[in-house]
């Protein structure tokens, strides 16, 4: 499926209630995590599970792939774009 | 038979509602500050802050104005806790919908205070406590006798309440969101005496801590089951 980094950054916001962000504020190419943006394990988990309600893409924490692929928003739109799929409008 | 009387040899607080509440005016009086309309919250880092719900956002802006000690043992005490998280939970698990992590994290009744003392890297223990219609009563005589085991370290306590959702909601006249912190021992402010009362008034519409408020203004005064006087 096509997805953008917009979308992907809109997606990340609304999920994890990122009040005072917009787009602009996270940079593509930086961590979401730890020394990044300093989203947390809490954040890790919801974002799996918004993803699998929004895109139908299966996150495990078990797969070591899956660390790779929450790294950064660049990683997130090659993750869904290659296993997800469009939501239902 | 009259039960010990308890005292708190030194009081300040700081009380929070979201609507300005009939008979207990904004206002700073002595060691005694109530406030009303937004929680002033902007010292919380925004990573934390997201996840602060109403009662939460009460909490943080009446603890943060006393400026307790870096290391002070907190008693937090709430009726309904995080009841609407609550609710959006079993509501989701009744449809057979995967529940938000964030959401049953924050709705744990230690929740609150803990995040309190991970943003002021307080080490000290927490007490989260529920007691009925007694909550307030209740959490502030555990508050005094945490202080009394260990008298030169003050104790904060925060007593916090959000508006129920329905289908709890018990109708009109429920009290809005508020919360009063109270900073136990910390070397300035009034003396605080009282007891248990024998026959404990029965539960009268205005809500416990609104009564210890009124109490604390007008220097001595009743509020559930108990009674005190301020010096």
């Amino acid at each position: 499926m096509v997805i953008t980094a917009l979308e992907i950054k809109q997606f990340i916001i609304e999920t994890l209630g990122l009040e005072d962000l917009t787009p602009d504020g996270i940079e593509e190419d930086a961590p979401l995590f730890a020394g990044g943006l300093g989203l947390d394990s809490i954040d890790a988990l919801e974002l799996g599970i918004a993803l699998r309600k929004r895109y139908q893409v299966g996150v495990s924490g078990d797969d070591p792939a899956t660390r790779d692929h929450f790294r950064t928003v660049n990683t997130l739109v090659a993750f869904v774009a290659q296993h997800g799929q469009m939501p239902e409008a | 038979m009259v039960s010990t009387p308890l005292v708190i040899p030194h009081l300040r607080g700081c009380a929070w509602f979201e609507e300005e509440v009939p008979g207990l005016a904004p206002g700073t009086d002595g060691c005694l500050e109530v406030g009303s309309g937004p929680p002033d919250v902007a010292f919380v880092e925004p990573m934390v802050r997201r996840r602060l719900s109403r009662m939460a956002r009460g909490f943080f802006h009446c603890a943060q104005r006393l400026a307790p000690p870096a290391d002070a043992r907190v008693v937090f005490a709430s009726r309904h806790g995080e009841a609407e998280r609550t609710l959006g939970l079993l509501r989701d698990l009744a449809a057979g919908r995967e529940v938000s992590p964030a959401a049953f994290s924050m709705s744990v009744h230690n929740a609150v205070p803990g995040l309190w003392s991970i943003l002021k890297g307080d080490h000290a223990p927490v007490t989260a406590l529920a007691a009925g219609a007694g909550t307030f009563g209740w959490g502030l005589a555990e508050a005094c006798g945490q202080l009394a085991e260990a008298p030169a370290d003050p104790v904060l306590f925060v007593y916090a309440e959000d508006r129920l959702p329905e289908p709890w909601a018990e109708g009109a006249g429920q009290p809005g969101p508020h919360a009063v912190a109270l900073l136990l021992g910390g070397g300035a402010g009034p003396r605080l005496t009282f007891h248990r009362l024998e026959a404990p008034a029965p539960d009268e519409a205005v809500p416990e801590a609104h009564r210890f408020l009124q109490a604390w203004r007008a220097g001595a005064g009743a509020w559930g089951g108990w009674q005190g006087r301020f010096q």
